[in-house]
């Protein structure tokens, strides 16, 4: 990370967002730094999740941060949280990118295999285990529509509320949890039978 | 035996694992799965389902070391003011811009009033207005002669003014009281 966003995490205590914002709309140029060294790194997952290629994430990311800052002035703070005020901006890309691209489905096993880190226990057990779960969510997630792959990255890979995921999705609290669900059961159906008897007894239940 | 309890946490055994099921079905749900090993074993996997998604998920997409500073970068490039643009701040939003057109606009707004007002004095008659007369006849004038049976085709109307004449007061239009009889109209009633 650059100097300028180092240092913008420097500030101690950690302002809320309706604050570094103000500092923005009064024109202190530090305060974006602040919010993009925030929310960079979950925009960019996000992004990641959604869309195919690495190319078009760096856009999404840049273009949403863009946009955001343009339009900071235009942020309602009583209507959602910053976050999913961007969030929603960059899910609004994404779909673009599934436009254009007439992209139906991210292909995991890029993603998958990029930057993770090594598995908690160096176990050939373990390991067998770990790729046994990837293999079963890669081949899960294929399977998915873009809507029900939005609504379990946003539940399962970024941890937002359903309330924060219906003001990102735009779509009534009900829908974010029934689409969930319905692809929490999907996930389910695709993944039985594929090896999980050695899982569940490696993996320990938390 | 799959009976109707095992149908009823079946349906809601997706809910429970997230933390979502009501309290009835979050209790009706705990007492069947110590008795029914295969709605356990359903519960077991549905459960591992959601911890593989809930660990694996969040590191799809990690991006790499250096690739957040350079995205960084050129957002600063998009957003810096352009060198024939100068004073653009990012979040001022050009506040400027918008002041200098919406003054243009005012000015052409209120221009073409000014204009027209200034038509209208200068087009007030200076002179006096031109003196009544009253026509006490007119004269058809056509190629044949005044009066011939070829007036039908008239080409001219002379009008024959009285210069005696002279306009006499309008009458009071709001006064509507008769008129105070004269003196000697008193006398003789």
């Amino acid at each position: 990370m650059s100097d300028e966003l180092r240092h913008a995490n420097q500030n101690m205590p950690e302002p809320r967002d309706a604050e570094i914002i103000a500092r923005c709309l009064r024109g202190d140029q530090q305060g974006y730094a602040l919010l993009y060294s925030r929310y960079a790194d979950g925009l960019y997952r996000l992004a990641a999740s959604l869309v195919p290629t690495v190319e078009d994430a760096e856009d999404v990311v840049q273009e949403s941060f863009v946009y955001a800052f343009r339009n900071l002035a235009r942020y309602d703070a009583e209507r959602s949280a910053f976050k999913s005020w961007l969030y929603m901006i960059a899910v609004s890309r994404c779909r673009n990118v599934y436009r254009r691209k007439q992209f139906t489905l991210v292909d995991p096993s890029a993603l998958l295999h990029l930057n993770i880190p090594a598995p908690d226990s160096e176990t050939p057990e373990a390991m067998l285990a770990q790729r046994s779960a990837r293999d079963s969510i890669q081949k899960a997630l294929q399977s998915l529509s873009p809507a029900l792959r939005e609504a379990l990255v946003l539940r399962y890979g970024h941890g937002l509320t359903y309330r924060e995921m219906a003001d990102v999705l735009g779509c009534p609290q009900k829908t974010a949890e029934s689409r969930v669900r319905l692809a929490h059961n999907r996930l389910r159906n695709v993944m039985q039978g594929q090896g999980r008897a050695l899982l569940e007894e490696l993996v320990q239940l938390g | 035996m799959f009976g109707l309890t095992c149908r009823y946490v079946r349906a809601h055994l997706s809910a429970f694992v997230q933390g979502e099921a009501s309290l009835k079905a979050r209790r009706v749900i705990g007492r069947h799965l110590d008795q029914c090993p295969s709605c356990e074993a359903e519960y077991r996997r549905q459960r591992q389902t959601v911890m593989e998604l809930r660990r694996e998920l969040p590191r799809i997409g990690a991006p790499n070391p250096g690739q957040l500073d350079a995205i960084w970068l050129s957002i600063q490039r998009e957003l810096a003011p352009a060198p024939s643009r100068p004073g653009i701040v990012v979040g001022g939003v050009s506040s400027w811009r918008y002041a200098l057109m919406g003054l243009t606009m005012s000015l052409l707004l209120v221009l073409p009033l000014l204009t027209v007002e200034q038509t209208a004095r200068a087009a007030v008659p200076s002179q006096p207005a031109p003196p009544e007369v009253r026509v006490v006849g007119e004269h058809v004038v056509t190629p044949h002669g005044i009066g011939s049976p070829m007036h039908a085709a008239a080409t001219a109307v002379v009008l024959v003014t009285d210069t005696a004449w002279r306009p006499t007061p309008a009458p009071d239009l709001v006064h509507h009281a008769p008129p105070e009889p004269t003196l000697a109209q008193s006398r003789r009633s």
